[in-house]
């Protein structure tokens, strides 16, 4: 399996797997910083609940899609691995071209 | 408190996820409802709390989702595949949940299947529990009195088998001449004119003696209950209000008591406010008055009579001193006393009514329960891939029966609230057809055991149904062949279900058998002969004001003087006097026949009616020999009499019965003069009883009571209020106490009325059960059709053709209707004669009614087969094929 299909088989997402992978994407996070920055991002609306973001967290890292920093501390702070990186631009590129789809018909 | 109750709920989540991500959760809640709290205060907390709730349910279900996924596909995992014995409390209350989501999508997946075992579970819930509930007011409940055990109904000694009532004379004479004996309060049903400021409208009211209220312990809502003087002739009138009249046109106003009130010619004084007790008495009474204004003739016997057993009586002494009492009253009528608890006497004849529909509303369960049956093993048998699956990967049964227990709940609990409340509607349907006196007892609300029996019901049912059906499912496969299942395990359990349809279909033929029965007798009655036309006649029965009507004559003149205004009437062609109405009460007597050994005579009493000229054109019944009583019959000139057909065939011997002579009781002779059609003075329902009619003037029963039968032009309904107007200017004091078209009164005939209640329930049950039925063929036909899909394709594409297998699906349908229409037949035959009380004299064993019903069901069956059959005659082999 190349890289484009190990990328593409982990597709679609889910909104909060999305969110997380984005939310890690320049600098390491740890669950309640994640949960802030989306909804700095995005709104109150989009506020992820323990049970989701943890759910999320615990599926993308045991796909390998963002790996634990070391600590000292009681905190993890996650950050994206290289395949994580591939998947999520993957993802942009299907929603964007989704967007596009639907702008091309008036949307 | 939000933290900790959160920790508890984490313990929901399956051990693995909970031992690595538990502590994060906990203090990511912790933290954001501590930054939620300082920004917004409480409101932003509270918000918090439940959206984290709703984040906790889904995801909740989505971890335990995936972990049931790894058990299946057998992902590594800590621990044996089923570690069930090892798992903590909140991991068990954590799967039970995410059985709960699993279940509820399943539902949403199958929404017809869904709410096609609903509506069977709530409607056989639903009719036996308002049944249930009614029969327990009715027999089990206490009555809502004082010491209601002491309580007891009393008459005097009954006629014919029919218990008389009291005049309130009589009554008072007993009371008075047998103190320390059973205290007895009486009371009865009027129409109260009671005067608005529109003008008056008749209400329902009860007559009530001073010591009803006493007596039975009824504690008024406001204001005092009534007392022995309120009662006693000549007393100040005073009445009570019942709760829904107060509200109703009183607006519930709170100082009422102490307010006059207008009632006919006479004004009343409100000393009370009560409650709904006393309608257990007069379910239609909506205010009571006090007897103090009632006529105290001795002819005027409307009274029933309520007592209470003195402290440390037992019913047998009391029944023994109260039949050893003689008291007589002005009209010469003896009373001698009967007793019988109270409960007794207000359920009355309606017990082996009720017990009746109690039999066909279990008869109803049971098909529904089997319509249950059938759908939820169709559905075990459809998941049973799914489930074979499971259990080859080493899912226990128990886990795998979990699941449909947790799916029989979720059907249970709901179809046991809907259930609940249809019940309440049915019971309220039952009250409301039924005739008097079923609602007394029945007017009271559903309790608590109604309820309990709903849920009871409900939750058993499918409980132990959906058990059996998962179990049935997955013991008819085994669980290595998943695969192959759709057709060897198909096969089993689609015998399984055509058998549960027979019986289904059994169940239902007895039902429709009992339903078809008892509307034949209905119809029968209906379209009986009572002797006289009923579409274009009416009476009015009313009282003449005490003390007003006194001298000789009086009272046959104001009667003569309504009959002449109600014959100005443009809407009436003709109007007579009579003592009573056909109907409307019956007197009798004792008649001897000159020549004639008494000893060769009925036993039985004749009927007796006095009439006044004109009487027999008014109810057109037909003059067969003879001469009508005519206004010359009057006294001083010899005394005459009609008597009718049925009097000729048992009194009479052969011969003329023309210038025979007969006398009533120890009266004079008097001469036959005319012989009149037979009538039936009870009801359909009653045979056409010897009767002798005799012209009112010779035999001078006048009274304050009087009754006035007119013929109208046109329907009878519409001349009432001309007829009520008439009566009213002539005498505005006169309280009427009926006002009706024959037509109606024939309709609340007791006889014909009870025969249209039983028809009426047995019949709507007959009808659900029979739509039961319909749904049940369908789901074994149509699902016979999709697991033999294959067979039927191959068959299509070896050439069979497609009217063929049309034919061999409809022939399937249609012998389910016959196997069951033959278990059913010989179950009929031996439970309806139960039914032959209601049938008026016709057999239960009807092979008429039998074929009837057969037909109708196979019927039922090929329709319901039709649908399944057109989809099967039109599979193209090729996609059945690939499919497979």
């Amino acid at each position: 399996m190349d890289d484009r299909g190990a990328s593409e088989a982990h597709l679609p997402l889910s909104q909060a797997e999305f969110q997380i992978l984005l939310s890690v994407s320049r600098v390491p996070r740890h669950g309640y910083a994640i949960m802030q920055e989306v909804e700095e991002r995005c709104g109150p609306r989009t506020v992820l609940g323990p049970g989701t973001l943890y759910g999320a967290v615990k599926r993308l890292r045991r796909a390998g899609l963002i790996e634990e920093v070391e600590t000292d501390g009681r905190r993890r702070p996650y950050r994206i691995t290289a395949l994580g990186r591939r998947v999520a631009s993957a993802e942009a590129e299907r929603l964007g071209a989704l967007v596009r789809w639907a702008e091309a018909r008036g949307l | 408190m939000g933290v900790a109750a959160y920790a508890l709920l984490l313990r929901l989540y399956p051990g693995s996820f909970r031992r690595e991500w538990a502590g994060a959760m906990l203090r990511l809640f912790a933290r954001r409802g501590v930054e939620r709290l300082r920004r917004g205060g409480m409101p932003a907390l509270a918000t918090w709390w439940v959206r984290s709730g709703a984040d906790l349910a889904r995801s909740l279900a989505a971890e335990w989702a995936e972990r049931w996924r790894e058990e299946r596909i057998g992902a590594p995992r800590p621990g044996s595949l089923d570690d069930d014995g090892g798992s903590t409390m909140g991991e068990r209350i954590g799967e039970l949940f995410a059985d709960v989501v699993r279940a509820v999508r399943g539902f949403r997946r199958t929404p017809l299947w869904t709410v096609t075992a609903l509506a069977t579970l709530v409607v056989g819930t639903g009719a036996v529990t308002g049944m249930f509930s009614l029969v327990h007011d009715m027999l089990v409940r206490p009555l809502p009195f004082r010491d209601p055990e002491a309580l007891v109904s009393v008459t005097s000694e009954p006629v014919r088998g029919e218990a008389r009532r009291f005049s309130l004379p009589l009554l008072e004479t007993w009371q008075a001449e047998d103190p320390g004996g059973v205290a007895a309060a009486g009371y009865s049903l009027t129409s109260a004119p009671l005067g608005f400021a529109d003008g008056p409208e008749y209400v329902s009211a009860g007559y009530a003696t001073g010591n009803l209220m006493e007596l039975l312990g009824v504690r008024p809502m406001l204001g005092r209950p009534f007392e022995e003087a309120d009662g006693r002739e000549g007393a100040p009138p005073v009445l009570a209000l019942a709760e829904e009249l107060w509200r109703s046109r009183f607006g519930a106003d709170p100082g009422i008591v102490g307010r006059t009130v207008v009632i006919g010619s006479r004004t009343f004084t409100v000393v009370a406010v009560i409650g709904p007790e006393l309608r257990i008495l007069l379910p239609e009474a909506r205010l009571w008055i006090s007897t103090a204004t009632f006529p105290r003739s001795p002819y005027i016997t409307v009274f029933s009579a309520v007592g209470r057993l003195p402290a440390g009586t037992s019913l047998e002494a009391a029944r023994a001193r109260l039949e050893a009492v003689r008291v007589s009253d002005t009209a010469g009528s003896t009373f001698s006393g009967r007793a019988e608890p109270l409960r007794d006497a207000l359920v009355g004849d309606t017990r082996p009514v009720l017990m009746t529909f109690l039999a066909v509303v279990a008869g109803l369960l049971l098909i529904a329960a089997v319509n249950l049956a059938n759908l939820l093993l169709g559905r075990a048998v459809a998941h049973s891939d799914d489930q074979g699956i499971r259990r080859a990967l080493g899912a226990t049964r128990l886990r795998l029966l979990r699941g449909a227990a947790v799916q029989a709940l979720l059907l249970g609990f709901p179809g046991g609230a809907a259930g609940l409340l249809l019940g309440v509607w049915f019971r309220r349907l039952v009250v409301a057809w039924s005739p008097d006196p079923i609602p007394g007892l029945g007017a009271r609300g559903p309790g608590w055991p109604a309820a309990a029996f709903a849920l009871a019901v409900a939750v058993v049912l499918s409980v132990v149904l959906s058990v059996w059906a998962t179990a049935a499912a997955a013991s008819a496969l085994p669980a290595v062949q998943a695969g192959a299942s759709r057709r060897s395990g198909g096969r089993r359990s689609s015998r399984a279900q055509r058998t549960l349809s027979v019986v289904q279909v059994a169940a239902t033929f007895v039902l429709l058998t009992a339903s078809t029965l008892l509307t034949l007798t209905f119809r029968r009655l209906s379209s009986v002969d009572p002797g006289f036309d009923t579409a274009e006649t009416g009476g009015v029965l009313y009282t003449l004001p005490t003390g007003v009507y006194t001298e000789a004559g009086t009272q046959a003149d104001f009667a003569r003087r309504l009959v002449e205004r109600l014959e100005a009437l443009p809407g009436v062609e003709r109007a007579a006097v009579a003592d009573r109405a056909p109907l409307k009460g019956l007197a009798r007597s004792r008649v001897a026949v000159e020549g004639v050994d008494s000893a060769a005579l009925p036993e039985e009493p004749a009927a007796v009616l006095d009439l006044g000229p004109g009487f027999l054109q008014v109810l057109g019944v037909p003059l067969v020999r003879g001469r009508p009583i005519r206004p010359s019959d009057v006294p001083g000139e010899p005394r005459v009499t009609l008597v009718n057909e049925a009097f000729v065939r048992a009194y009479l011997p052969p011969g003329d019965p023309l210038g025979r002579r007969i006398r009533l009781g120890g009266g004079d002779w008097r001469t036959v003069v005319g012989v009149v059609g037979d009538l039936r003075l009870l009801g359909p329902d009653h045979p056409a009883e010897p009767a002798v009619l005799e012209p009112i003037d010779q035999s001078g029963s006048w009274s304050t009571f009087q009754t006035v039968v007119f013929r109208t032009r046109g329907r009878a309904a519409d001349q009432l209020p001309a007829v009520r107007a008439a009566l009213r200017e002539l005498e505005p004091r006169a309280p009427v106490l009926d006002l009706g078209g024959y037509e109606r009164w024939l309709r609340a005939s007791p006889g014909f009325a009870e025969a249209r209640f039983r028809a009426l329930v047995v019949g709507v049950l007959g009808a659900v059960s029979l739509l039961l039925a319909l749904v049940g063929v369908y789901g074994v036909t149509a699902y016979s059709v999709r697991v033999r899909t294959r067979e039927l394709g191959i068959r299509i594409a070896l050439g069979a053709s497609r009217l063929r297998v049309l034919n061999r699906v409809l022939a399937e349908g249609l012998m389910l209707a016959a196997a069951g229409v033959a278990l059913g037949a010989p179950v009929a035959w031996l439970l309806l004669s139960a039914l032959e009380r209601f049938l008026e004299g016709a057999p239960a064993r009807d092979p008429g009614a039998f074929a009837a019903v057969a037909a109708g069901l196979a019927a039922v069956a090929l329709l319901a087969s039709v649908w399944p059959a057109v989809g099967a005659s039109r599979l193209e082999p090729v996609e059945v094929l690939r499919d497979e």
